[in-house]
């Protein structure tokens, strides 16, 4: 099984069929869920989804999102990587040498960290 | 479908509430009033509290006005009574003192005939039957409103509650009438364009009926009472996934709508319930796990938006009018409602639901720089 840090932008342009990256982030998704790939994404990506869908779409859409996200992560399909101090000093290194956002930098420390592909759907 | 005890029929909208808005009205229409209050400092206090929607405080300060009347200029007197006490009918209604507020509007009538205001008269008579409609006096309260309209032909807010008023009484060519004149005087009236979809949905002419729904909701897409009225008229053209669509935009507005959203979450608990019994009985397990996944998703939705009673009662309705066939299909359907938990279907049907509401031209990278 393959194996990717994936960012929000991934997960969120599944969502959105009108994002030019919609369908590269569906085939994604959906090779996730056959088992074929697995995700591992830091915690502040679930945090961001739900706060983005809940502010632009609604609170019941970013709920049923969690919702959909914790079944994945039960059934063992995407991992969640919790933020600890350690990760925190690596990502504070990574945001001032390449001058970036907190979200990036923690995805980029993430997969620094296990040694995996970083899969965005933005372009940096 | 099961629509025999539970008909729904098409919505028209009094949107002109009668509570507290005659006094309001009357400074909008009364051609001399303006001048009358800019001209004296408590009249244009008491505008102040009028706009601000504090009833009781202007009708607290109108009927010292009243009782002071001699302090005005002689020649504004005459206008003034009939204005002035027209705010003691505006608080009475809000105080439900119906009765009582009628016999106020009616005694504006008069008093705005000897003051030679036929515009502020207008106003009386049409509150007066507003008055009347809240107490269910349908036939009465259309005659009231009939007086206003014929006193003053271009009272578009009068034209289009008559036109209700007539499609409650069952008669929707008077109804389309109405609406005509209301159009003739303000043809970009979404109101009077959405009522005229009702009044022909009522009388089976689905063609015209679209035509005019479509014209309020190129106006206002999220127009709820529009799109519970388009969506009726796409059930009656079979297009159900299309009306299932408009019926769940309108969810968004159910304030809007009369009845608060009844009417529509039957419609469409009806219209859902019944394709996927149809999915069952067909024995297509794909496509009825996809729309019970739909539904689920959808009623807790509703349910958490507070209007779960008005699901489960409409779910109760359709039970009880389901035949002996139908029930085993139900009872499938109920299993499923349990047990269908596939997140590639869920995230299917969140996917229809997001970019449903997604801001237009939005991309996820903008979206996500407006998080960070």
């Amino acid at each position: 099984m393959r194996e990717e840090v994936v960012d929000t932008s991934v997960l969120l342009a599944g969502l959105v069929t009108s994002d030019e990256t919609h369908f590269r982030a569906m085939a994604l998704i959906e090779d996730m869920d056959k088992e074929e790939l697995l995700f591992h994404v830091p915690s502040l990506v679930v945090l961001e989804l739900v706060s983005v869908l809940s502010r632009i779409v609604g609170v019941e859409e970013a709920r049923e999102a969690k919702g959909i996200i914790d079944f994945w992560v039960d059934r063992g399909k995407l991992k969640i990587h919790h933020f600890d101090l350690r990760k925190m000093d690596d990502a504070i290194e990574i945001a001032l040498n390449r001058r970036l956002h907190v979200a990036d930098a923690i995805a980029i420390q993430l997969a620094e960290e296990l040694g995996l592909p970083l899969v965005t759907m933005t372009r940096k | 479908m099961v629509k025999k005890d539970n008909g729904f029929k098409a919505t028209g909208l009094a949107k002109f509430s009668p509570i507290g808005n005659a006094a309001r009205q009357a400074i909008v229409w009364s051609p001399d009033m303006p001048a009358i209050i800019e001209a004296d400092s408590r009249l244009v206090e008491l505008k102040r509290l009028i706009e601000q929607g504090d009833v009781s405080a202007a009708n607290d300060s109108a009927q010292g006005l009243l009782n002071s009347l001699k302090s005005f200029d002689k020649k504004h007197r005459k206008l003034l009574k009939p204005f002035l006490m027209l705010l003691d009918g505006d608080a009475k209604s809000v105080h439900k003192m119906y009765h009582e507020a009628e016999e106020v509007y009616n005694q504006v009538t008069k008093e705005a005939k000897k003051a030679g205001d036929k515009l502020m008269q207008s106003v009386a008579f049409f509150f007066g039957g507003m008055i009347l409609w809240k107490q269910h006096k349908q036939k009465d309260a259309l005659k009231q409103i009939d007086r206003a309209v014929k006193t003053n032909p271009r009272y578009v807010e009068a034209l289009i509650n008559k036109g209700v008023a007539e499609m409650e009484l069952g008669k929707p060519k008077k109804a389309i009438e109405s609406f005509d004149k209301a159009l003739s005087v303000e043809m970009n009236n979404a109101l009077a364009w959405v009522n005229m979809g009702a009044a022909y949905i009522s009388m089976g002419k689905y063609k015209d009926a679209s035509t005019w729904l479509d014209m309020a909701i190129n106006a206002d897409k999220t127009d709820a009472l529009a799109n519970y009225n388009k969506g009726l008229v796409l059930e009656e053209q079979k297009k159900y996934d299309k009306a299932a669509a408009r019926f769940e935009t309108a969810f968004n507005g159910k304030e809007e709508l009369p009845d608060r959203g009844t009417q529509l979450y039957s419609a469409w608990v009806d219209l859902m319930l019944s394709q996927i019994m149809k999915l069952i009985s067909s024995n297509d397990m794909k496509k009825a796990d996809k729309m019970i996944l739909n539904f689920k998703r959808l009623t807790a939705s509703a349910t958490s938006d507070g209007v779960g009673e008005k699901i489960n009662g409409a779910m109760e309705a359709y039970k009880s009018a389901m035949s002996k066939k139908e029930r085993e299909h139900y009872s499938v359907f109920e299993y499923k409602m349990q047990t269908v938990q596939d997140a590639m279907m869920l995230w299917g049907s969140l996917r229809d639901w997001v970019s449903k509401k997604w801001p237009e031209g939005l991309s996820v990278s903008v979206a996500l720089k407006g998080e960070r």
